[in-house]
């Protein structure tokens, strides 16, 4: 992130200079990134599955508001996320949270993942070896035959 | 036996459908409030008149907090006779309605006002952050708080006369003081 | 062989397509993609259900006829190499469709609602196709039955290293996210596999008396299948960075000017010249000026906001700038009505447009392999 440093102090100078709907509570300067972050983990809950960050309705930029003051009155990301939780339920969360039943859907794919190579592996397995030992012996070919036939692939290739 | 294994093919996708007809018996925009049962979030407002409008100060009354806006059209505009309507008649029983408009402009919230001749306080929530305060996630949704400031319950879609008197009734029994 | 298999991704397929258009239609999912809520809904999943089980039950009544005597001749043959590529992508295509279930099965069982959007997808996929890329440096080798052991070495030792490198450099470059090195050293393996191929065969005919340009072209045009196959993966590789940069590396922000004042992104400077307002037929229109410079002026921008009669909410329409490196957007939110001050949200997408060039290589390598074989010449 430090090659964007330089770009976001300009930013919040700007910011700080005219901020007038966040009604600016003074307490620390607010990294627009770290609000772009937060937002791309909520719910915009008016919305069809759009994240806060992206949804260009009225609530998400209210909501992204909401972020913004609570930001600057001193609270961490985490205490932002958890009070959007505490007041919409689990639901507001884009990624659901990785405990109990959630589990679930985090770790399946990678049991997807785990099944299917082994599956895959048997598979090969059982087939590369199931002609092992049914091939037949080799039919006794001409030397001459076999002359022939090594110096038509050479031209061939 | 071992024919009949490969009879699990056909037969696992029938939980993936019935998961699917599930599907149509709930709603995927009926959110459950986890706010039901724990005391309301203060604020502090103004009206539409400029008077101070805080929650705290009705606290002992049974207050009914309804979000609303003027572009929520119809569910607004048929409850807002039935809010005006019990708010009249429970008014002097201890009752306290409050209109919050939400992501409003103030002439539209005036005209509306005017037009349904709401006589209960109306605050605008500008900066939405006693919506989200409560959880709202669309209009119209009431919140029914008793004497003791607790959310009891969380009703949305318009309100009707029976939803209103039902829950206010019942509140109005309880005691003020725990 | 592999007929079962087939015929299985075939129905799944169908299945998947009918699955995606009942989600849109029935409303039994909130998703960005559906539209509307109707009796249609019951209606598809019928349909579905129809198609599934009819297929899925032929499939388990036919099955001696369809399992075929699987042989290969090795564990490393063109079948492994399809068989793996088949795992990662059966897999993240079974990440998508129960991440997207898994809102009603959470419901179901638990009673409780949860979301799966953006944030999961990307994170659990990401790897996923990562594995691919991967194997698409190793599978080629597979599947031309050079893996043995001592060809191991000769084929992979200069992509490891050069791997290695790459991350290393993206780390002394600045780059702090794990999946971006990992992406620079998965995308530098591969391409290094390809090269070393590639000029392992130009020398051989270098060697027999060829000079360089028609070495190089006679390879890509006499092997066109494979060349051209190795021109597809380049493209693929062009499009990984593409994601890749757009993901980790767009900025974005939200700011409100008044007239005259910039705001700065990432090195580009929009400063706010003034609203207009113009009545059309149907609809009100403001637009938005915003002058675009990165030391020299490069453009003015023109987000707009339409406001039409009947909707509530008006409709925003973005403008853009695109480059090679990175994209400008800006949109506009909230402004004030005399124009003195607007609402703007800025994004800088980088490395955007390399998506669309390794699209763009991908097809010239896919019309490249399904060149008609030249007949081989002695």
């Amino acid at each position: 992130m430090s090659r964007v440093t330089l770009a976001l102090l300009a930013t919040l100078i700007v910011l700080g200079a005219t901020s007038f709907a966040a009604g600016a509570q003074g307490a620390s300067p607010v990294n627009e990134q770290t609000v772009y972050d937060i937002a791309t983990q909520l719910r915009c809950v008016v919305c069809q599955n759009l994240s806060v960050a992206d949804s260009p309705s009225e609530m998400a930029s209210q909501m992204r508001g909401i972020i913004r003051e609570r930001l600057a009155a001193g609270e961490s990301p985490a205490q932002v996320q958890r009070y959007f939780v505490d007041r919409y339920g689990e639901w507001i969360l884009l990624s659901p949270p990785r405990r109990g039943f959630n589990l679930l859907v985090w770790l399946l794919p990678l049991a997807a993942v785990v099944v299917g190579l082994a599956a895959a592996a048997t598979l090969i397995w059982r087939w590369s070896h199931r002609t092992r030992g049914a091939r037949p012996a080799p039919a006794a070919v001409d030397a001459a035959m076999s002359e022939r036939i090594r110096r038509e692939l050479e031209r061939e290739s | 036996m071992k024919r009949l294994w490969r009879w699990l093919i056909p037969l696992a996708a029938i939980p993936v459908l019935a998961l699917l007809a599930y599907g149509f018996r709930v709603s995927p925009r009926d959110i459950p409030s986890p706010l039901v049962g724990r005391p309301a979030p203060a604020f502090v407002l103004a009206t539409l008149e400029g008077a101070p409008l805080s929650l705290e100060s009705h606290r002992g009354k049974v207050v009914v907090v309804n979000f609303w806006a003027s572009w929520c059209y119809p569910a607004c505009y048929e409850e807002a006779p039935v809010l005006e309507r019990n708010w009249r008649g429970y008014r002097e029983r201890g009752v306290v309605v409050m209109g919050l408009d939400i992501q409003d402009k103030r002439d539209a919230a005036q005209k509306f006002v005017g037009d349904f001749g709401l006589t209960f306080p109306v605050a605008q929530d500008l900066k939405g952050t006693v919506s989200v305060d409560y959880g709202v996630y669309g209009v119209p949704e009431t919140f029914f708080v008793d004497r003791q400031g607790r959310i009891r319950v969380k009703h949305v879609g318009a309100v009707t006369d029976d939803v209103f008197k039902t829950t206010v009734d019942r509140l109005l029994t309880e005691p003020a003081t725990p | 062989m592999l007929r079962l298999w087939n015929i299985s991704l075939v129905i799944l397929t169908f299945g998947l397509t009918l699955f995606g258009t009942f989600l849109t239609r029935s409303g039994v999912i909130a998703s960005v993609h559906a539209f509307t809520q109707g009796s249609i809904g019951v209606l598809f999943l019928s349909f579905l259900a129809l198609a599934l089980l009819t297929a899925l039950g032929l499939v388990a009544w036919r099955w001696d006829a369809l399992r075929s005597e699987g042989e290969l001749d090795s564990v490393v043959s063109r079948e492994s190499a399809f068989l793996l590529n088949n795992v990662f992508l059966v897999a993240a295509a079974f990440t998508v469709f129960f991440g997207t279930v898994f809102p009603l099965l959470s419901e179901a069982v638990r009673g409780v609602k949860v979301s799966v959007g953006a944030p999961f997808f990307n994170q659990v996929n990401i790897p996923l196709f990562l594995s691919l890329v991967f194997l698409m440096g190793v599978g080629p080798l597979i599947a031309w039955r050079r893996a043995s052991l001592d060809n191991l070495k000769r084929n992979f030792l200069w992509p490891v290293v050069l791997g290695i490198v790459a991350a290393a450099v993206a780390f002394a470059l600045g780059v702090r996210s794990f999946l971006a090195a990992l992406t620079f050293a998965t995308t530098v393996f591969v391409a290094v596999t390809i090269a070393v191929d590639f000029t392992r065969a130009t020398r051989a005919r270098l060697r027999v008396g060829e000079s360089l340009l028609p070495a190089m072209g006679g390879l890509l045009l006499r092997h066109n299948r494979r060349y051209g196959g190795f021109v597809v993966h380049l493209g693929i590789l062009i499009i990984a960075l593409g994601v890749m940069g757009s993901h980790a590396w767009s900025v974005q922000t939200e700011t409100t000017l008044h007239r005259g004042e910039s705001a700065e992104l990432a090195g580009y400077r929009f400063r706010f010249d003034g609203l207009s307002a113009v009545e059309e037929s149907n609809h009100f229109k403001v637009v938005g000026a915003f002058t675009v410079s990165n030391g020299r002026v490069l453009g003015v921008l023109r987000p707009a906001k339409k406001f039409y009669p009947q909707e509530q909410a008006p409709i925003a329409y973005v403008d853009y700038r695109l480059g090679l490196r990175e994209d400008l957007y800006v949109v506009l939110g909230d402004f004030a009505r005399d124009g003195s001050q607007a609402t703007i949200k800025l994004q800088v997408n980088r490395l955007v447009s390399w998506i669309w060039i390794g699209g763009l290589v991908l097809t010239l390598g896919a019309l490249l392999a399904i060149l008609p074989e030249r007949h081989k010449r002695a």
